[in-house]
């Protein structure tokens, strides 16, 4: 039988060196700005981040945590120092299609200046242009034309009555024009009268009526005509006024900004349109009440406004924009709308802009989880980075929800980088399933979760801790307090080969060490506030464990860790509540019978196994199989059941020990309850690595500890997994005395031996198997089955032969 | 002639002579502001022209439309229509400008000429105001071209112009346009009729300390003529907003007064 030794002391922890460290405390040691061991992704989020062209967005990857944020932004801002200022977005009204507002580019700045200017032009031209039009000259002007058309009018109508005068006919006005009439002295000569006159007398004035008519109609036409050169001279003359009296102003803009072209076109329309609405500088509108103040528009001169959407004047370099809530509206901009009498009207000042807007020339930050939980984020974005353009699109216009007034603002050229942050399922089902998503973010910088543990990355983590604690203004921490850092990185890694890159959890314990240091009124932080703040964070979270650890000390859930017992042993099963997991024994038990070749695994056949589990479960019967019914068939009924749990069991780290349960029911070998065993098993007894060792060693310890370590306990946990020891210092100082002792395993022989105390016996050059071995005890029993079996089956069959068959055991 | 009325007529009248011309408003305004003033009756009269009644019934009556300059056959029914319609919505303006002043009014409707309507009226009524165009003159004719063909035509916000001869004559046409120059926020604008400078400027004198003694300010304007000329260049040239004439019988045996009513384009107010 091969002996198995415990693991030596120093092979349950691996501490840290702290003479390997040069400083006194981490006060001395210079910040740390690029992150530990995360080239590959630092690579990576440069390359993206310097490459300019379309679909070079980034997708930085990690677990939550490690701080892809903080050195994103790290990297951006180190970046955009240097970069220059992106330009100024102003939205103007568009004279010619109002729904239509028009995009105007101006260099960071000028959008704020052209805001302003165009400001105060409207307040100059509300008060010059109806100065003005006051003014003695325009009204002496307006009466010469107004003079010239009455005279003119008078001189035709005169015209037309001197000559209805000379022939004895008057000119009169009738309801809807005029009319001509024989006179009788000052009235219209009455129809009686008109009948006494001579018929030649009649004819004279029929026929000089209607040469009047005529002269009548070409007046009225002229009349018309008049009057629209009329118009046309007063519409002259005005625009004459108003170029006069404004020109100037709106000139020294058109010089202002002669080198926009965009502006200079949009102050051509201004000057066009303020000549066409002259009246509403001349008379604006007095303010209504009553009803007519809810119907009538207010007196603005809006349309001449400019709405700066993005004004980059109080900006340095280029913008870096962290969206934290990236809904639709928030992410391309929105139209909003005020209501007036229940209805819902808007304008081009009411465009605001979105984050696209504000990082456009720059860089966009988006949480990946947000973004694609928010109701067509992920859609606008796409169309936006895919088209090169923000357009401002109404959802609820898109989706008739509403039906209201909105306007079609000029989509705005867009040129920023978008850099998505979120986790690696969501990178792969986006990779996966849409096909857009690979040509829009071509560059993925993915973060270690963990970094190799080595004097170099040691000696980063110290200045990682020194950085975090500069930066929240806390106390230095001595190189003890650094080494036990370290070390709990390592723990939280599940490897004492690595460190953890989650710069979450390392801030927050930085963060309580430094506050339990300034309980202690200690001017650096010490090994020993570093350990307190790690007892207080598993003391905050473990009240589930501590009422588990109860129930089996009281005997509630019966754990033995004493004593022999056949077809049970103890497995080590692990909880994950949050952030904090725990281990527990489990009591595991097997039971044999004759069958024929079923393993039941009582846990899936309730449904509370996961298909892992299950999968271990059926790597057991295999290896059964194989074994030691290779030739026979396998005639065994056996049945499998983690005892007194009553949730769900997942995972194969207990497929070793339920082998064991099933081979020690087989053979009728009792197994140590003082030892516990963690480890899955392939096919051919392999021992293979599992998660959590270091909870599963602890979780068995706290029990034996607590009903008293006798030193023959101990854990068994696969050779594989001593790479990933970081256990309490509990644990070790036990086992450095021997009270408590972890085995490393690479078969199953070794567990089954350890267990059993039983050797498992290989077989001999003819087959044999060792007499009283395990494996030839197993082996007999299963042979005895496979007996039973055959003579059940004979006796089942009919009775042609009118015999049975004796059995032969 | 047809009469509607709101109530029993009372001691004081004021006659005001309407058509659908913008005058007639300003009219309209400038009578209901001394009714109030007077508690005096409101009487609205519109006059039927009895031109147009003699022109529908000879064979060749056309009229002309100013906004197309087509002609077409006038009929008696298309007069009278017209005339219903205009007194009734000049009926309604009356009601409407007397209502909030709670003023007693009343409305007529006459047919004939304005002029001698006018004349036969102002026998028993205390003062008339004329908003109304006597219609058969070229300038007439003009004026409502203009005023058809032109959308707008803003309302006179002139001063008011007062003809101011002599002491007590003027006390009361004095008294109305102080009363209808506060009424509009105006200026006074005194007509001084005089034949030399000295004349004027006594005149003018006594004219702006009886102004004075009403508790207001006014300008004088040197008329060298009493005619309807002179006072037709006056109202043109100070762009009158209306016009108070004392001793109306004198200006109504005119023979220059309906060109005077048709050229002078606010409203008259004449006085006994």
């Amino acid at each position: 039988m091969t002996q198995i030794a415990p693991l030596a002391p120093d092979r349950l922890y691996r501490a840290c060196d702290t003479d390997r460290f040069t400083f006194a405390t981490t006060a001395e040691l210079e910040d740390l700005t690029e992150g530990i061991g995360q080239m590959r992704a630092i690579d990576a989020a440069h390359f993206g981040i310097g490459m300019r062209h379309a679909g070079y967005n980034l997708y930085v990857m990690g677990p939550p945590g490690s701080g892809k944020r903080t050195l994103i932004r790290q990297l951006l801002d180190q970046r955009v120092a240097t970069e220059d200022k992106p330009t100024d977005w102003c939205y103007v009204y568009n004279f010619s299609q109002p729904h239509k507002p028009r995009a105007i580019q101006l260099p960071a700045g000028m959008g704020t200046r052209f805001h302003a200017d165009m400001q105060q032009l409207v307040a100059e031209l509300q008060s010059t242009i109806p100065a003005v039009f006051e003014g003695d000259e325009y009204r002496r002007r307006l009466s010469q034309i107004d003079e010239e058309y009455g005279e003119r009018q008078s001189q035709a109508f005169g015209a037309v009555g001197d000559e209805a005068n000379k022939n004895g006919i008057t000119l009169l006005r009738t309801p809807n024009g005029f009319s001509f009439a024989p006179a009788k002295g000052d009235e219209v000569m009455s129809p009686d009268d008109y009948e006494k006159l001579p018929p030649e007398e009649k004819t004279r004035i029929e026929q000089a009526i209607a040469n009047l008519q005529e002269q009548l109609e070409k007046i009225i036409r002229q009349v018309h005509q008049w009057r629209r050169e009329r118009i046309e001279r007063v519409r002259k003359l005005n625009e004459e006024v108003v170029l006069f009296a404004v020109g100037h102003l709106i000139d020294d803009l058109r010089s202002d900004y002669a080198e926009y072209p965009a502006v200079c076109s949009y102050l051509n329309e201004v000057q066009q349109n303020v000549i066409e609405s002259i009246d509403e500088f001349r008379h604006p509108k007095e303010a209504p009440t009553g009803l007519a103040a809810l119907t009538r528009e207010p007196p603005d001169f809006n349309r001449f406004r400019v709405n700066l959407l993005v004004g980059r004047e109080a900006t340095e370099g280029a913008p870096v924009v962290y969206e934290d809530h990236p809904t639709y509206q928030n992410l391309i901009g929105r139209v909003e709308h005020a209501a007036q009498l229940g209805a819902l009207v808007t304008n081009f000042l009411l465009i605001k802009p979105g984050a696209l807007h504000q990082a456009n020339g720059g860089y966009l930050l988006l949480d990946a989880f947000k973004l694609l939980t928010q109701p067509f984020s992920w859609e606008g974005l796409k169309r936006a980075l895919s088209t090169r353009e923000i357009r401002i699109e109404s959802l609820g216009q898109m989706y008739s929800l509403v039906s209201t007034v909105s306007l079609e603002p000029e989509p705005i050229p867009l040129d920023a980088k978008v850099i998505l942050i979120g986790n690696r399922l969501l990178y792969y089902l986006l990779t996966q399933y849409d096909p857009e998503f690979g040509e829009l973010f071509k560059v993925a910088a993915d973060f270690e979760d963990e970094v190799e543990r080595n004097v170099d990355n040691d000696l980063l983590y110290a200045r990682l801790v020194g950085t975090l604690a500069r930066r929240e203004k806390l106390r230095p921490f001595d190189r003890g307090a650094v080494a036990r850092v370290i070390e709990h990185s390592a723990r939280r890694a599940e490897d004492a080969h690595k460190l953890s890159t989650h710069i979450q959890s390392l801030a927050d314990l930085v963060r309580e060490a430094d506050y339990w240091a300034a309980q202690e009124k200690r001017e650096a932080v010490a090994r020993a506030d570093v350990e307190r703040a790690i007892a207080a964070q598993i003391r905050r979270a473990d009240r589930l464990r501590e009422r588990s650890h109860e129930a089996i000390l009281r005997g509630i859930l019966h754990i033995d860790t004493e004593g022999e017992r056949v077809g049970q042993v103890n497995g080590l099963s692990v909880f994950q509540l949050g952030d904090f997991s725990f281990a527990q024994p489990s009591r595991i038990t097997a039971n044999t019978r004759l069958g024929e070749g079923e393993l039941i695994d009582i846990q899936r056949e309730v449904k509370l196994g996961g298909s892992i589990h299950s999968k271990g479960v059926l790597i057991l019967s295999s290896f059964l199989a194989s074994r030691y019914a290779a030739e026979q068939p396998l005639s065994l009924g056996a049945s499998l059941v983690f005892e007194q749990t009553y949730g769900q069991v997942e995972g194969d780290s207990a497929s070793v020990a339920e082998l064991c349960a099933l081979l020690s029911s087989l053979a009728n070998a009792p197994i140590r309850q003082s030892l516990a065993v963690t480890g899955s098993v392939d096919q051919f007894g392999r021992v293979q690595a599992i998660g959590a060792v270091n909870e599963k060693i602890e979780g068995y310890f706290d029990i034996c500890s607590r009903r008293g370590l006798t030193g023959q306990q101990g854990v068994l946990i696969p050779a594989a997994n001593v790479a990933h020891l970081m256990l309490h210092r509990d644990v070790v100082d036990a086992a450095a005395a021997g009270r408590f002792h972890i085995y490393a395993v690479e078969t199953v022989d070794e567990v089954l031996e350890l267990l059993t105390g039983v050797a498992v016996g290989t077989p001999d050059a003819e087959g044999k198997l060792p007499e009283a071995s395990l494996n030839q005890r197993v082996a007999q029993r299963l042979k005895h089955l496979a007996a039973l079996r055959r003579k059940y089956a004979k006796k089942a069959e009919p009775s042609g032969g009118g015999s049975h068959e004796q059995n032969d055991e | 002639m047809s009469k509607t009325t709101n109530e029993r007529p009372a001691g004081l009248r004021i006659w005001v002579a309407l058509d659908e011309s913008p005058r007639s408003t300003a009219a309209l305004t400038a009578a209901v502001a001394l009714a109030a003033e007077l508690d005096a009756e409101l009487a609205g009269l519109f006059v039927e022209d009895v031109n147009l009644q003699h022109l529908f019934g000879l064979p060749f009556a056309r009229e002309f439309s100013v906004l197309t300059g087509g002609g077409r056959p006038l009929s008696q029914g298309d007069v009278e229509r017209a005339w219903r319609r205009e007194a009734a919505t000049l009926q309604r303006l009356l009601a409407e400008a007397a209502g909030p002043q709670r003023l007693r009014w009343s409305f007529r409707v006459a047919r004939g000429r304005v002029s001698a309507e006018v004349s036969t009226l102002a026998q028993s009524f205390d003062l008339v105001v004329l908003g109304k165009q006597t219609g058969n003159r070229v300038v007439a004719v003009t004026r409502t071209t203009s005023r058809l063909v032109n959308h707008r035509e803003q309302s006179r916000e002139g001063p008011v112009l007062v003809l101011f001869e002599a002491m007590p004559d003027s006390a009361s046409s004095l008294a109305m346009s102080v009363t209808l120059a506060r009424r509009n926020g105006a200026e006074v604008v005194l007509l001084v009729s005089a034949a030399s400078e000295e004349a004027y400027q006594a005149a003018c004198g006594v004219a702006r300390a009886a102004l004075k003694e009403r508790g207001t300010t006014g300008r004088c304007v040197w008329l060298r003529a009493l005619n309807a000329a002179s006072l037709i260049e006056a109202a043109w040239h100070e762009k009158a907003g209306c016009l108070v004439l004392a001793d109306r019988e004198r200006f109504l045996k005119q023979t220059g007064f309906e060109r005077m009513v048709d050229e002078i384009e606010c409203p008259i107010v004449l006085t006994r």
